[in-house]
């Protein structure tokens, strides 16, 4: 008989994949007869919609934006880099010794 | 061989705040996020270029998503040399949940509806508070999992660590969100 504990570890698990016959039996066994591992599994469910909408929302969220001081070092440091692709594209040799 | 400069698209100004907001959902911090933008600006300069076969956002995003997961990488190597994952078929210290015979300390209660929780701001913004307050190895690969629906598998090849080692964190992760909700949501309402 599975215990709460170990009902807990399986319903996790089953949102990561498929169980096998004998552990879906065992927790859905389990299942019927407690109320708390019941909610635990709702519980679970909620949990995976509610973070991916969070994930969503700030994907969303407009107002959210690079901070002033974050994109001038951003420019900055692509700036950088573009004028030393060009400079190596110019002088294809620079690197060679001989 | 003239091979023509890489016409210069500006893509910080036409896909930065984008990308930002692509980092921030999944690294929940901004200097992060920052960061990982300026890493896919810059990896993207110096790359073989865009192809021009995705839209440049896309491509973009392909680099900054490579980037966020090198980030995961580099972080989750830092926690397991701090903290050996113990690695057991039980998912240890969990005791604070359960009490004797594995029995629920506090059993879970019913959170309502579901479709109209996904609507409360206040249970959204606790949930974000939870997140915030879960060690930080948790966090990660919780967001890995479940916003970037990166499967079981995939998280354990990226984050080198075992499919054992990936479900008893997920787990506890999950363990303790629960739990913080339903102390500062619940309780709280
Ligand atoms: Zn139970």
């Amino acid at each position: 008989m599975l215990d709460c504990k170990h009902a807990t570890q399986l319903a996790s698990q089953a949102m990561e994949k498929q169980l096998t016959f004998r552990q879906q039996m065992a927790l859905r066994f389990h299942l019927l007869m407690c109320d708390a591992c019941t909610q635990f599994t709702r519980q679970l469910q909620v949990l995976r919609k509610a973070v991916g909408q969070l994930g969503r929302h700030i994907e969303n969220d407009e107002r959210l934006v690079l901070s002033k001081h974050a994109r001038e070092r951003i420019a900055k440091a692509v700036a950088i880099q573009a004028r030393q692709n060009d400079e190596a594209r110019r002088n294809p040799d620079l690197d060679s010794t001989d | 061989m003239t091979a023509p400069a890489a016409h210069q698209h500006d893509w910080l100004a036409e896909h930065g705040d984008y990308l930002y907001r692509y980092a921030l959902a999944r690294l929940r911090d901004p200097h992060l996020a920052e960061d990982a933008v300026q890493e896919t600006l810059l990896a993207a300069l110096a790359g073989s270029g865009y192809a021009g076969k995705a839209s440049p956002r896309t491509w973009l995003t392909g680099i900054l998503k490579h980037k966020i997961i090198d980030h995961f990488r580099r972080q989750q190597r830092e926690t397991t040399l701090e903290t050996p994952e113990d690695i057991s078929d039980d998912a240890p210290g969990m005791d604070e949940f359960f009490a004797e015979r594995g029995h629920w300390a506090e059993p879970p209660q019913s959170w309502g509806d579901p479709g109209s929780l996904l609507q409360q701001d206040q249970f959204l913004q606790t949930l974000q508070e939870c997140m915030d307050r879960l060690p930080g190895n948790l966090a990660r690969i919780f967001l890995l999992r479940e916003v970037e629906e990166t499967d079981n598998d995939e998280i354990c090849k990226e984050l080198e660590i075992t499919p054992t080692n990936a479900w008893v964190m997920l787990y506890r992760a999950r363990m303790g969100l629960r739990k913080c909700l339903e102390m500062n949501w619940l309780g709280g309402r």
